[in-house]
């Protein structure tokens, strides 16, 4: 079909451009943006009423210190508090508790507040106005898991235990010594309270009596999750994690699955309980005897949200980041899976938060401290819909060539026509070959992953749980240093960890990349990295490094 | 070359590692003189060396779009399988020099050098042009077997069969920029480097003798 104006390709291109490289999903547009200067997001916003609050976490040696901070349906700061005491990760789930009456007294509707240096805050939900605070025993943390309401107690994980404390004044009610704990959070049924601990043990609290059990070695980092079926427990392990089930009945445990490193929070869905790790997404039937229905592939280490059409929201924890959206049918079968994506996607541990309100508001931040908020309103922010420039002039260029090639082609000119096409081909290739870098890795078969086995050592310091470590070999001695967070890439972060330490690097580059020649003056016959067990295969620029992990530098042999 | 920066491989002194290069490079003088050339050839064969590596050099900051898989096989198609190995070999020592040398230049040479040996093969006449529905086949074939034989600069002691194809599957996008990178210099400049290279061939330094200029002319 001969072209009938040169226009009408044009306008072909132009449409066909703006569609491909829009990036929202179907049924969420953005509205704003809030970018955090200091610190990154972990745990998801809480949605209140038409107020969002979010929490800000970090490792802080300078000034910066994390944050607490509401903003309203418009993207106006309500209020913001700091916590100037607390230097370590903050990670601990916000927490709103509708105002009510009790025992101990009553109170207005409040957020809960648990902090890494020992802190337990409560505030006026509107003001952001302190209205009490507790301390609890700090060792090398304070509070990092989830807290609980229970009657008109806050029930709260701390670094040895748990405790109650009275909703209306703060003070402490009940404490228990229990085991070492770290984002363990709590979780109720009827009768009391269980939690898990660095050690791989399950506590029960019931009825003012303990009781634990083994889950085996391991740590639970999570809260358990209850079901008909028992205690769901996601066991983080040496060698990636086990799915295990606790009878509350027989007193015992039951494997029902092995899955990846790194689980996320087990999640329940109606009688469903879904847990996520580096490698899959699971989904169990745990109405009457938890059994494995369905699974799907998905590197998730952190939250998960459910919006109010059930669809479930797994941030993914790669560098590519975004949003894995799964929909369940009745029998916890994933019928469904989509992704959701945007322009500031990276490591991302935070669940979505969704307000079921007529705005039907979603908020959501992650690694690179952003916060954004997106609705399904029919107004003139729904139209709006966010662009990549970049991606856009690259598509736009693309299909131009390739239909002024087509016309060659009608024209007879299969020589230009073949011109046009390699070209246009060979420079969109180029201008996305990071993306098809990272693609080609995170693809590749299991079967030719050369990887050994990295373990985590108990002689590390507790703060670098969930950060980035550096080993580097040298022939007189190990060097290692850890804590270190938001480095993408294996070079950034080794140089991050070089200058910390006074370790000189020698670096070559290359068109292919950059090499490390030698760490304090020692070169060998090079030096090789393996991030987590695996061998580094592309130069250190251009390697990935996980959100937390373990980067270990080796002379060649 | 055998600086072997970062990778795994021999290691030699400065001046072992110059007098191999030395080596090669006198290998590849006496490839290219043994196939008698003119002086003209000589010259323009020179001038060759120098605009690819100068080419190869100037692109190195896209991964793997460099001419020179294509001027190796053009090379070996117009003027011989002598004279393509020792082009592929002059070429890839000093492009070397700017871009970085190591062990892997040893297999780059080789794996030019076999190209150079292909594009021999690929005609008939070195003097008769190959069609673009020839010539880009034969180069993705060429760009193909040049990365097989440069990854096989990795091997070492620890490598098993697993292993080595992880390395060329991590290699993919890479291979893929050279078999695209090499089709578009091939469809811009194919026909005006066979242009170059085709009359060579014919240039004589002998003087016709007169008689036979007068018949040449009447």
């Amino acid at each position: 079909m001969k072209p009938q104006h040169p226009g009408i390709i044009l306008l072909f291109v132009l449409l066909m451009s703006l569609q491909t490289t829009a990036s929202t999903s179907s049924s969420y547009s953005f509205v704003w943006e809030h970018q955090f200067e200091d610190g990154y997001i972990t745990t998801g916003p809480v949605i209140f009423d038409d107020m969002v609050f979010v929490r800000t976490s970090g490792y802080w040696i300078e000034d910066e210190r994390p944050q607490v901070t509401a903003f309203d349906f418009d993207g106006n700061v309500l209020w913001n508090h700091t916590n100037n005491a607390s230097t370590q990760h903050d990670m601990a789930p916000l927490l709103v508790v509708e105002n009510g009456e009790g025992v101990c007294g009553s109170w207005e509707t409040m957020l809960i507040v648990p902090w890494a240096n020992g802190d337990l805050t409560a505030h006026d939900v509107s003001t952001g106005e302190l209205v009490w605070n507790q301390s609890t025993m700090v060792d090398q943390w304070g509070l990092t898991g989830r807290a609980i309401v229970l009657d008109d107690h806050v029930i709260v994980p701390t670094r040895h235990g748990l405790s109650e404390f009275c909703l209306a004044d703060g003070v402490e009610q009940v404490k228990f010594e229990l085991g070492l704990g770290w984002r363990n959070g709590a979780s109720k049924d009827p009768n009391g309270t269980w939690m898990g601990d660095e050690n791989g043990t399950l506590w029960s609290i019931h009825n003012g009596t303990v009781e634990q059990f083994d889950a085996g070695e391991g740590f639970i980092r999570h809260p358990p999750v209850i079901t008909n079926a028992g205690v769901v427990v996601h066991l983080q392990t040496s060698n990636g994690s086990e799915i295990l089930l606790f009878n509350t009945t027989s007193k015992s445990f039951t494997l029902l699955n092995e899955s990846g490193p790194s689980p996320g929070f087990p999640t329940s869905i109606g009688s469903f309980v879904m847990t996520t790790d580096s490698t899959h997404v699971r989904i169990f039937d745990c109405a009457l005897a938890c059994v494995q229905v369905d699974s799907i592939k998905s590197h998730s280490n952190g939250e998960v949200g459910v919006d109010e059409n059930n669809r479930i929201w797994v941030p993914q924890n790669v560098m590519k980041g975004g949003m894995l959206i799964l929909s369940l049918n009745a029998t916890g079968v994933i019928v469904s899976s989509s992704s959701f994506n945007t322009t500031l996607d990276g490591y991302s541990t935070a669940s979505p938060a969704f307000s079921s309100s007529s705005d039907s508001i979603m908020v959501f931040g992650n690694d690179f401290g952003a916060l954004r908020l997106y609705s399904q309103k029919n107004d003139v922010f729904s139209d709006e819909k966010e662009y990549n420039l970049t991606e856009f002039l690259i598509g736009f260029a693309f299909l131009l060539f390739v239909s002024i090639s087509a016309k060659f082609v009608i024209k007879g000119s299969k020589i230009w026509a073949l011109r046009l096409l390699l070209t246009s081909l060979l420079i969109s290739l180029l201008l996305i070959s990071p993306q098809l870098m990272t693609l080609l890795q995170e693809s590749k078969p299991e079967a030719f992953l050369q990887k050994d086995e990295e373990a985590w050592s108990p002689d590390w310091p507790h703060e670098w749980n969930n950060t980035q470590v550096v080993i580097i070999d040298l022939p007189d001695g190990q060097i290692i240093d850890g804590g270190f967070t938001g480095h993408d890439t294996v070079y950034s972060l080794t140089v991050a960890m070089a200058e910390k330490n006074n370790i000189s690097i020698d670096v070559q580059e290359f068109y292919f990349g950059v090499f490390i020649e030698s760490f304090s003056g020692v070169y060998g016959n090079g030096w090789e990295f393996k991030v987590d067990g695996e061998l580094g295969e592309i130069s250190a620029d251009q390697s990935e490094m996980p959100g937390s992990g373990i980067l270990r530098w080796t002379l060649a042999s | 070359m055998f600086s072997a920066i970062g990778t795994h491989g021999p290691i030699l002194s400065p001046l072992a590692d110059t007098l191999f290069d030395l080596f090669f490079v006198g290998f590849a003088i006496l490839l290219f003189t043994n196939s008698k050339p003119s002086k003209m050839q000589s010259f323009f064969f020179l001038s060759f060396v120098f605009i690819i590596v100068a080419g190869r050099v100037i692109l190195q900051p896209l991964p793997n779009v460099q001419p020179v898989t294509m001027a190796v096989f053009l090379m070996g198609a117009h003027q011989g399988a002598r004279r393509g190995m020792s082009f592929a070999i002059l070429v890839t020592l000093l492009s070397n020099l700017f871009i970085g040398d190591g062990w892997w230049t040893l297999f780059q040479a080789i794996g030019w050098s076999v190209v150079a040996v292909l594009g021999a093969s690929a005609t008939a006449r070195s003097s008769a042009k190959i069609e673009l529905n020839v010539l880009l086949p034969m180069l993705v074939a060429s760009s193909i077997l040049f990365d097989l034989i440069t990854s096989l600069s990795l091997i070492d002691s620890s490598t098993t069969l697993t292993s080595f194809i992880s390395i060329l599957y991590s290699g993919l996008l890479y291979d893929m920029f050279h078999i695209l990178g090499n089709l578009c210099f091939a469809v811009w400049l194919g026909e005006s480097m066979q242009d170059f290279l085709m009359p060579i061939e014919n240039i004589h330094e002998e003087s016709v003798p007169a008689e036979d200029l007068h018949v040449i002319s009447g």
